[in-house]
C-alpha cells in the first residue's frame, strides 16, 4: 500500500489541511468521506454512478484543491457516505458483520488515477517507487 | 515528507509501541498519541500547536486494518 502526505484547501478556514492518503491506481477518481467533505467546505457537484466489487455506487462529485510537494492541482473527487458506526471499530455484537477496524477513509482519503495523472512525471515516478522495495 | 517516510518506514515498530492509536510524528519522532482514531481536521489543529513550522504527519497505527482492505 501506497501512503503519502497531501495537502487540501479547507474552503471555510481559508487554509491547507494535512491529510493521510493512500494511492490507489485503481481508482478513477479521489475519495473521501462526507464528514470531512463537509468540514472543509468541498463543492456538491453532481452524483455520479461508479461500479464497486458486487454492484453499482452512487456518489457525489466534488473538487479538491491538492498541494502535494511544490505543485498544486484542481482534481475531481468523490465524497462518500459513510455510516457513522463505520467510524469506530467493530463492537462484541458485530464481529462476523463488518471488519474490526473502523472504516480506512474515517482518517484519510484516496488518492486516485486522475491525481497522479496531474502531477510532473517525476513526482508520479517517485510516489509508484514506493511500490518497488 | 521525512516525518511520513519514518512513519512508513518504522510501521511494524509502532504497530508493536501504539496499537490502535493515532500518532503525530514531528521531525521524525512520535510527540503526541491518541487512543482510537481521530477526525484528520481536529489532528491539523493539535499538529499546529506542537508542530508548528516544523515537519509532522499523522498515522492511525492499525494492526489489523490491512487484512481487512480488498
Amino acid at each position: 500500500m501506497i501512503v503519502i502526505d497531501v495537502e487540501i484547501y479547507n474552503h471555510p478556514k481559508k487554509r491547507y489541511e494535512l491529510f493521510e492518503a493512500v494511492v490507489d491506481t485503481g481508482a478513477t477518481f479521489c475519495a473521501l468521506a462526507k464528514h470531512i467533505a463537509d468540514e472543509i467546505g468541498l463543492p456538491v457537484h453532481e452524483p455520479i454512478h461508479l461500479w464497486q466489487v458486487n454492484g453499482p455506487l452512487t456518489l457525489t462529485k466534488t473538487t479538491l484543491r491538492i498541494r502535494y510537494g511544490k505543485s498544486e492541482n484542481h482534481v475531481d473527487g468523490v465524497i462518500v457516505d459513510i455510516a457513522r458506526n463505520y467510524l469506530r471499530p467493530a463492537t462484541p455484537d458485530e464481529k462476523c458483520k463488518r471488519p474490526l477496524t473502523p472504516h480506512p477513509l474515517t482518517s484519510r482519503i484516496i488518492l486516485g488515477k486522475n491525481f497522479l495523472e496531474k502531477l510532473s512525471e517525476d513526482d508520479r515516478k517517485e510516489i509508484l517507487s514506493h511500490l518497488v522495495p | 515528507m521525512e516525518s511520513r517516510k519514518w512513519i512508513n518506514e518504522n510501521l511494524p515498530k509502532l504497530k508493536e509501541k501504539y496499537p490502535n492509536k493515532t500518532i503525530i510524528v514531528c521531525d521524525c519522532k512520535v510527540v503526541k498519541v491518541f487512543d482510537g482514531i481521530m477526525n484528520p481536521i481536529q489532528l491539523n489543529e493539535v499538529a499546529r500547536q506542537i508542530c508548528e513550522g516544523k515537519d509532522w504527519s499523522y498515522t492511525f497505527v492499525s494492526v489489523e486494518e490491512e487484512e481487512y482492505i480488498l
